[in-house]
């Protein structure tokens, strides 16, 4: 699904990505940890199709990456909803956006197109269990509400692939593990392919099928995770060593 | 009765009733005809609202009016455009600056040389003195939009007008707003003084012509004229805020 070669970035004079290599397979997960400052939401925005002038070569579901593409939905560090819509016109807005590029600007709302959409819409909200909310604006809404309809938007287009930006980090440990596990659920069940950024380990190991490690610019390790999708105790040896593993590579590109 | 109470209570009223006790206050010390009672200068409102009065208002509402609207069509796509494009910031930006500050007052004289001595002139010097108050705060607007939120909705699949519509026009709102009621404020007074030129109808004209042949009464008659006028802008404006940006109201 993503295939990025030797890729590299740079902020004007300020290199943030050098040589980045990372295969990400159709319908796996891939988690990315790192230290504070080391790149992970530029190669995010990269893969979004946002940043322009990049290095080398990134490949989206076959493709040379070409901007912005229809499929893939995104959630950034801070969810990204719009403070003057309520969550149903947030999540509408998914919808509309990708809608327009498509047809010619006479065919696009008619009504059956309208009930369409809210059927769409009524689904994602259910299914992430914010019915309630929909006509609340996200300044009304709790963390762990506010993430649930920014990634109700990601979804709602049918996407493939979801890059999503420390979207737990925020979040009380309850709220935190519930989200884990609705982005599992619904990664497996509609077979998508998912990057998540995080600062957890535990969360890494929760979500990523592969760990990237990553350092100052650069990644340090790729850790091919057995514990994917399993909830385990420290007590646990293998699973403890893992984290040890995940941590000391941490570590070492910290400190470097 | 309850309508009544609603009167009473309403914190609007209040405030009006300090101002009336201020004012006859001032009457009493300073014990002149020069600053008429408000009691006295309301019966002359009233009367005189009957006959010329409306007349005036009407004629300086309609000169501020079509200023600000052409302020806002000018100013507002200037601005949104400085806003989100750095190259036409750098080159309309520097150009703003050296014209903001310009005292535009003393340019009327030029624009009656070249607009004549009715309304078109007097529209311009409104018109060139808060246009650029819209333009800036409509560029800051835009400048302001966190990234994160501009790059969430891009990543959408948002074309430009999409980007404009639901991210760019919402946002820069609340600041347009403040900026339009900077423009009433400093346009009223900018108009006032163009009134006072070859104009037989404004309230510009009215209070000044009163105070021309000492008429005091009917001077504070058009100054109370004036601030209703500005009152009813100012509302019009919150009103406006209320629905445009009504996602800034909501009790949280
Ligand atoms: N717009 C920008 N202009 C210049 N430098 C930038 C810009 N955005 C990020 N950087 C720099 O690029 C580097 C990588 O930033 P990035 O946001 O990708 O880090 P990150 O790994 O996501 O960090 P965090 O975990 O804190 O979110 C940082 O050193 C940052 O200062
Ligand atoms: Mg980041």
């Amino acid at each position: 699904m993503i295939h990025i070669k030797s890729l590299g970035y740079s902020y004007g004079n300020e290199e943030v990505l050098k040589d980045v290599h990372l295969n990400i397979p159709e319908k796996t997960t891939c988690a990315v940890i790192g230290p504070s400052g080391c790149g992970k939401t530029t190669l995010l925005y990269i893969l979004a199709g946002l940043l322009k002038g990049y290095k080398g070569e990134v490949y989206v579901s076959g493709r040379p990456l070409a901007g912005v593409r229809k499929e893939t939905g995104i959630i950034l560090q801070d969810g990204g909803l719009l403070p003057w819509k309520t969550v149903g016109e947030n999540i509408a807005l998914g919808i509309y956006a990708k809608r327009r590029t498509k047809m010619p600007a006479s065919l696009q709302v008619r009504k059956e197109d309208k009930r369409v959409m809210q059927e769409k819409i009524d689904n994602v909200l259910c299914e992430l269990d914010i019915k309630a909310h929909c006509d609340k604006f996200p300044s009304q809404l709790s963390g762990g509400q506010k993430q649930r309809a920014a990634i109700a938007r990601a979804l709602v287009t049918d996407s493939d692939l979801l890059l999503f930006d420390e979207i737990s980090s925020a979040l009380d440990a309850v709220t935190k593990e519930k989200i884990q596990e609705l982005i599992l659920r619904l990664q497996q069940k509609n077979g998508l392919t998912l990057m998540t950024i995080t600062h957890s380990i535990e969360e890494a190991i929760f979500l990523g099928q592969q760990i990237v490690v990553m350092e100052k610019s650069k990644i340090k390790q790729i850790i091919e995770n057995p514990y994917y999708g399993k909830r385990m105790l420290y007590s646990d040896e293998a699973y403890y060593e893992l984290y040890q593993v995940v941590r000391t590579f941490l570590y070492e590109g910290e400190k470097r | 009765m309850k309508g009544l109470r609603r009167v009473v209570q309403s914190k609007t009223l209040h405030g009006f009733l300090i101002l009336l006790v201020i004012w006859e206050l001032t009457h009493q010390l300073l014990h002149s005809n020069i600053v008429p009672n408000p009691i006295a200068t309301g019966v002359v409102f009233v009367r005189l609202m009957s006959q010329e009065l409306l007349w005036h208002m009407g004629a300086s509402l309609l000169r501020i009016g079509v200023a600000i609207v052409i302020a806002m069509l000018i100013g507002i796509p200037l601005g949104l455009w400085t806003g989100s494009s750095k190259r036409a910031d750098a080159v309309f930006s520097p150009v703003v600056y050296v014209l903001y500050p310009l005292p535009k007052i003393a340019f009327l004289p030029v624009f009656m040389l070249l607009f004549g001595l009715g309304n078109v002139s007097k529209i311009i010097l409104v018109v060139t003195i808060i246009v650029f108050q819209i333009l800036l705060g409509t560029r800051d607007g835009v400048k302001e939009i966190p990234k994160e939120l501009y790059y969430a909705v891009k990543a959408l699949g948002s074309d430009q007008w999409t980007m404009y519509r639901h991210l760019i026009i919402p946002a820069v709102l609340p600041k347009m707003i403040s900026s339009l009621r900077i423009s009433v404020g400093i346009g009223l007074s900018a108009l006032f003084f163009s009134e006072n030129y070859a104009a037989s109808y404004g309230i510009g004209y009215f209070i000044m012509d009163a105070w021309a042949v000492m008429k005091y009464k009917e001077m504070f008659a058009g100054i109370l004229a004036l601030g209703i006028m500005s009152f009813l802008l100012f509302k019009a404006i919150d009103l406006l805020e209320k629905r445009l940006c009504s996602w800034m109201f909501i009790s949280q």
